[in-house]
């Protein structure tokens, strides 16, 4: 009962109680500027950056071997790859201690209403890529690091020939093609490879194909 | 007279703490000068790290290794297009330096290497058949053999300079604060040839 009552005027008690409410009474508005500035500090340093590279970091999508996916309007399948080991310039064009990585991947529009397709968005999309192209890589993590190699324009130099019904660049015309890609890397790149693949207008999302498992 | 004496040691004093004052401010200006003087540039301050090699050293930088086998001069350069089916020949004085590069993370094409002769640098010249150590497609861990070429006045090859040239590997026009691979050459032991036909970088077996 005795600790409820506020102390008599003139004790200790009670000019230590007029202390606290004084201290409490002169510091008031700046505590509370405190309560808005740091959280508001917070976010500007720590939750707008992070947020902005959230936003900006590119989404990956992995697919499985043989599996299709949709980027742009069009339906992706890897459906087949293969590793041709160097044996030697002299032997077969392909320098030892690298590998000749080639794969086929099947482009197709996806048909308008089809369950893969959203309509509307679609078609926008596929008009948007009438002028595009797609940047193909092939990643690979066997030495720990992931490293990346770009397509070859020249693999008529390691005694490759693209198939006549083939095409190594992406045009989106409305019709089905396949894209052909080759690679030279080095020779125990490919267990852990995959194949990277996104549009140069539109969707940034990156497709990540595994390839097929070597025989 | 009482009045008086205590009055010469007060001045006295008076005096040395000015003249300390005094030589204290002049210390710490001459501290400061020197500091001003001798403080790396702005420029030298986001300057590349240059990871210095010689000839038959293997010199690593951030993006490649590189590897200098030889050097050749000569004044006439023949080069073999294979897309356009286009020969040509160029008169001038090129000095060329054969090279072995191995990219360690992506693709890299040193079109902004540079060879500096004294207070001249040289930008590599762009007349090479493709692919090339300039702009190629080959990726990491695949080592390119190719060159890198300059066309330089001919004095810049006569003068002293000449016997402690550099050739930097980059990339990018300003490699700030990055580690570049640097390869001291001595351009008066190049072999010398009448002319000189380039050939497309390749990877060669290895391995």
């Amino acid at each position: 009962m005795t600790d409820d009552l506020p102390a008599p005027p003139g004790t200790t008690d009670h000019q230590a109680a007029v202390r606290r409410r004084g201290w409490w009474r002169t510091n008031l508005v700046a505590l509370l500027s405190l309560l808005v500035v740091v959280p508001a500090l917070v976010y500007v340093v720590i939750a707008v950056p992070a947020n902005s590279r959230a936003q900006s970091e590119t989404a990956i999508d992995l697919v499985s071997y043989g599996d299709s996916t949709e980027l742009g309007g069009y339906s992706w399948t890897l459906s087949a790859s293969r590793e041709f080991p160097g044996e030697g310039l002299d032997e077969n064009d392909i320098p030892t201690g690298s590998s000749l990585v080639a794969a086929i991947i099947d482009v197709a529009p996806v048909e308008a209403g089809s369950a893969e397709s959203d309509s509307a968005e679609s078609d926008s999309a596929s008009s948007e890529l009438a002028a595009a192209s797609c940047d193909v890589t092939l990643t690979s993590r066997a030495s720990g690091d992931e490293k990346s190699w770009r397509e070859l324009t020249n693999e008529a130099v390691y005694n490759y020939r693209l198939d006549e019904a083939t095409t190594s660049y992406c045009s989106f015309d409305g019709e089905a093609f396949e894209l052909e890609v080759v690679f030279l890397t080095p020779d125990d790149a490919y267990d852990s490879a995959t194949i990277d693949l996104s549009l140069t207008v539109g969707d940034p999302t990156i497709k990540r194909f595994a390839l097929q498992p070597a025989q | 007279m009482t009045r008086a004496e205590p009055a010469r040691p007060v001045k006295h004093s008076r005096a040395l703490r000015r003249l300390g004052t005094t030589a204290a401010v002049i210390a710490l200006l001459a501290v400061g000068a020197t500091i001003v003087g001798t403080a790396p540039t702005d420029d030298e301050v986001i300057a590349p790290f240059e990871n210095v090699g010689t000839i038959g050293e293997t010199v690593e930088g951030r993006e490649t290794r590189v590897l200098v086998t030889g050097i050749r001069t000569t004044t006439s350069l023949t080069a073999s297009y294979a897309f356009t089916a286009l020969d040509a020949t160029t008169e001038g004085t090129w000095v060329i330096v054969d090279t072995v590069i191995t990219p360690r993370v992506n693709s890299v094409g040193l079109s902004n290497s540079e060879l500096r002769i004294g207070e001249y640098l040289f930008r590599a010249t762009d007349i090479q058949p493709s692919p090339s150590l300039l702009l190629f497609p080959f990726g990491p861990d695949l080592p390119v053999t190719g060159s890198v070429i300059f066309e330089i006045p001919d004095f810049a090859l006569e003068s002293a300079d000449a016997r402690n040239a550099t050739v930097v590997y980059q990339s990018r026009t300003v490699s700030t604060l990055d580690d570049v691979p640097t390869v001291r050459l001595d351009l008066t032991t190049a072999e010398s040839f009448d002319t000189v036909e380039l050939e497309a970088a390749l990877v060669e077996d290895h391995g």
